[in-house]
């Protein structure tokens, strides 16, 4: 027991110093970020949370390489052997002492914030004191059994973070180790934190949770192996970096091979130069493009259409549309419609600048200098704020906007007779999938009397977020990092909405009110989960189409901040695959729009012609 | 000089094609898989290049040669101070141009004008380069008495981390201007001496007027150095 407390106490005071710098570094810097919150918004915010998260690993893997190596340098080493000590029981204790300390020094600073943080909202040094304690206690075992084996500190750190940034990111990047992934592990106790689900986490936390511990144990009982049979490695410097080069290579590769690129752009137009394009209409042979120029635009009017034409491999572009009776500042994509049975007319909602009056316009993108073609007033009270939506119902215009924030105000245009436009007042509609109780799902579609079951739902699905193609709907749903794609079957058009009772509580009653009309009801039939390398990228689902057995979902933001496409098929639609991918580069979310051969096309910066993907005829 | 030179790349060579076959593959992998924009990958790379290489190449000229206690025997051969200092900043230099340039090469080939013009590609890179290898001389002349590599490294990897400080706090500094100050509060004398000047200029010219200060402060760094190797006594025990 003696020998055990000295071994324990002169291990401790060659390590303290770990405790000294981490306690200071982990408290004197969120004391400062604390001292500029307290000036700026008069509350002191303690905040050790990232610093401990994105240090704590690093500080694990150099403390535990330090301490071996120093007492495994040449002299050193031999003075131990010569001792009556065993060898087993002073690196156990070694080991021990060291990984105790690195867990006082990052959890304290971590218990003072959940102390002193005076809302409840943020659970991340909760989170942190939950997940990453395993994670730190795998680091230092890495590094301490690189140190017996390398037995210098800086070829052992080195390796030891390689090794590190392997097991962290091959779960990411193959897919059947997923379940030792520590980002699922730790977004699990997130969940769990935040009420979110009483079960997630659960799945994931056991594979993980014995990865990580027989990790450490073997880290454990290689280094008393090495330490016990005097096992060395030599690793020169050149070693060293071509290692970790070579992992970082492999990792980057790995990864982005399975996010490559892969539809051939058939051609690239800069439609708006300095601008971006913010809605596509085609039918696969004309259409339209809108375009915000920004302040550059022709005379100064930040918006325009150009109309073009699809040939074989090509677009043919015809003069931009930009006028100031034609384009306001709070013209937006959503407030235009462009209808394939009279494809030299564009529809827009127009609502002059200072002005409360809602009104259609429609112009011909053959003439572009003959300014508006026909004009019908709508109402005189625009509310602002919420874009007005026009929405193509077979020759039909569906057009909605806030009158003040309880009256939505809908009205139907007939365009059957060109000379003599006349709206009709209209139930109001408000789309979205929603679910029921009993697992059906129902879509709400645009409350226009007469006509037909498909018209309403090609109305319906030319939303952003969901798409139809036969008698299949997609929708795009986000749910904690993760993109899934849903694949619904058309059960068949219902006049009526179900009773209030069958709503799920998400979508309560306020929509239910919003959306009052004709309703489709649908049955999921498939559903695409991402891989944890997709859902690492975080993205946000912006627009959704499909045409010819291929489902095209436009995302944007996340971890890389460039906007990505990728394309489906869902020739089977109980088993979603992805098959392209297309990175546009832009900063913002691509429109796109699919022609029914099985290319699409792209707007960003610019404007793109795609390729179907390789593996589509 | 040229013995000199054959001996520096002898023991160098392999750092040279370590950062060539990264940044080359780094690019190739980046460009070819297109999973962000061109110019992306190409700052990517960049980035990897400005911060990497500058390290690696002054921590194994003159600490390492300390370390392996090689710099005596070095010294004590009859050849000029100034030339054993020329070898080894020629040699660090094109450790540190040397695999940009490639990642040039490979990028021009493969994206070149594909997203952006070739001479956006090729200033960016130049841009690298230039700012690789002024904070090369930094790290070279400052580390030149560390007694070891591994110390050499840590002393570079510091002169990194205050470079990337100042920068930010000039960047932050200067674009204060754009949020309700008058003018920018960044200096720019601190702005010319900071070898991320070509990478973040704050005016056009300052690039111009940048190459010729950092000129300047490379020469006097490189006399420091010459200065630090002569008072170096060959005799003296590590």
């Amino acid at each position: 027991m003696r020998q055990l407390l000295t071994l324990a106490w002169k291990e401790w005071r060659e390590v303290r110093w770990v405790l000294g710098f981490a306690l200071v570094i982990y408290m004197a810097l969120p004391l400062i970020g604390g001292v500029e919150s307290l000036r700026m918004s008069h509350r002191l915010v303690f905040e050790a949370a990232p610093w401990v998260e994105y240090s704590g690993g690093i500080l694990a893997t150099i403390v535990a390489a330090m301490s071996v190596s120093r007492d495994l340098k040449h002299p050193i080493a031999e003075f131990w052997q010569s001792r009556a000590v065993s060898t087993t029981l002073w690196l156990l204790i070694k080991y021990c002492v060291g990984l105790t300390t690195l867990m006082i020094a990052c959890i304290v600073p971590l218990l003072i914030e959940e102390w002193t943080a005076d809302f409840r909202s943020n659970h991340a040094a909760a989170a942190i004191m939950q997940g990453f304690p395993l994670v730190w206690a795998v680091q230092y075992s890495l590094g301490f059994v690189c140190a017996c084996f390398v037995r210098r500190p800086a070829p052992a750190i080195m390796l030891a973070l390689a090794i590190t940034l392997l097991a962290y990111c091959l779960p990411v990047i193959l897919p059947p180790l997923q379940a030792f992934s520590f980002t699922e592990f730790f977004r699990g106790i997130e969940r769990k934190l935040s009420g979110v689900s009483r079960i997630a986490g659960s799945a994931s936390a056991k594979p993980f949770i014995m990865a990580a511990a027989g990790l450490t144990i073997c880290c454990l009982l290689f280094s008393l192996m090495a330490v016990g049979r005097d096992w060395r490695v030599e690793l020169p410097q050149r070693i060293t970096l071509w290692s970790v080069g070579g992992v970082l290579l492999v990792l980057f590769g790995s990864a982005s091979f399975q996010l490559a690129t892969n539809l051939p752009i058939l051609q690239t137009v800069d439609v708006a130069p300095s601008g971006d394009v913010l809605a596509i209409y085609s039918d696969g042979h004309r259409g339209a493009a809108v375009t915000d120029w920004g302040l550059r635009g022709p005379k100064g009017i930040p918006y325009a259409a150009r109309p073009f034409t699809v040939r074989s491999d090509r677009l043919e572009f015809g003069e931009p549309l930009s006028d100031a009776q034609l384009w306001d500042v709070r013209s937006r994509d959503r407030a235009c419609a462009w209808l394939p049975n009279q494809p030299d007319l564009f529809f827009r909602l127009a609502v002059p600048w200072q002005s409360r009056d809602v009104s259609l316009i429609a112009f011909r993108l053959s003439s572009p200098e003959s300014g508006i073609y026909r004009t019908l007033h709508l109402g005189t009270a625009y509310l602002g704020g919420a874009d007005p939506q026009l929405i193509a119902v077979g020759d039909r215009l569906y057009a909605c906007w806030y009158e003040d924030v309880n009256r939505y105000t809908a009205v139907v245009i007939d365009l059957s007779d060109m000379d003599h436009l006349k709206a009709t007042p209209a139930r109001p509609y408000h789309g979205f999938v929603a679910g029921s109780a009993d697992g059906t799902n129902y879509m709400w579609l645009p409350p226009v009397p007469g006509a037909s079951d498909s018209e309403l739902l090609t109305a319906a699905t030319e939303h952003d977020w969901l798409a139809l193609q036969a008698n299949l709907v997609f929708e795009p749903t986000r749910y904690w990092h993760h993109n899934t794609l849903n694949c619904f079957k058309l059960l068949g058009v219902v006049g009526q909405p179900p009773a209030a009772q069958e709503q799920s509580p998400e979508f309560g009653e306020p929509s239910h009110r919003l959306s009052e009309g004709f309703l489709a009801k649908l049955q999921r039939v498939g559903v695409y989960q991402p891989t944890l390398l997709e859902g690492f990228l975080d993205l946000e689902p912006h627009q959704i189409r499909a045409a010819s057995n291929l489902v095209y979902l436009s995302q944007y933001g996340g971890t890389l901040a460039i906007p990505q496409l990728t394309v489906f098929d869902v020739a089977d639609p109980t088993s979603p695959r992805p098959i392209g991918h297309f990175a546009a580069p832009a900063d913002r979310s691509l429109a796109i729009c699919a022609l029914p051969d099985g290319k699409v096309i792209v707007g960003g910066h610019k404007l793109y012609l795609l390729g179907p993907p390789p593996r589509h005829p | 000089m040229r013995p000199l030179l054959w001996k520096e790349w002898h023991e160098q060579r392999w750092k040279l094609g370590f950062g060539c076959v990264v940044l080359c593959a780094f690019t190739l992998i980046g460009l070819r898989t297109r999973i962000v924009s061109d110019e992306s990958i190409i700052v990517a790379t960049c980035a990897l290049g400005v911060l990497l290489l500058p390290i690696l190449s002054a921590a194994g000229l003159f600490p390492a040669e300390r370390g392996e206690g090689t710099l005596k025997t070095l010294l004590a051969l009859p050849v000029p101070r100034s030339k054993v200092l020329s070898a080894k900043l020629i040699l660090g230099l094109v450790l540190c141009g040397g695999p940009l340039l490639a990642s040039t090469v490979v990028s021009l080939l493969l994206a070149g004008g594909r997203e952006i013009s070739q001479g956006a590609m090729l200033g960016i890179f130049l841009r690298a380069v230039a700012s690789g290898v002024f904070l090369f001389v930094w790290m070279f002349a400052l580390s030149v008495r560390s007694p070891s590599e591994g110390r050499g490294a840590a002393l570079a990897i510091g002169i990194l981390v205050c470079w990337l400080m100042i920068t930010s706090a000039l960047i932050a500094a200067t674009r204060w201007k754009g949020y309700g100050f008058s003018e920018s509060h960044a200096p720019l004398s601190l702005w010319l001496a900071c070898p991320f000047v070509f990478v973040f200029p704050p005016t056009q010219w300052a690039t111009l007027l940048g190459v010729i200060v950092q000129c300047a402060i490379g020469v006097g760094l490189c006399l420091l150095t010459l200065r630090a190797i002569t008072l170096t006594d060959p005799e003296a025990q590590p």
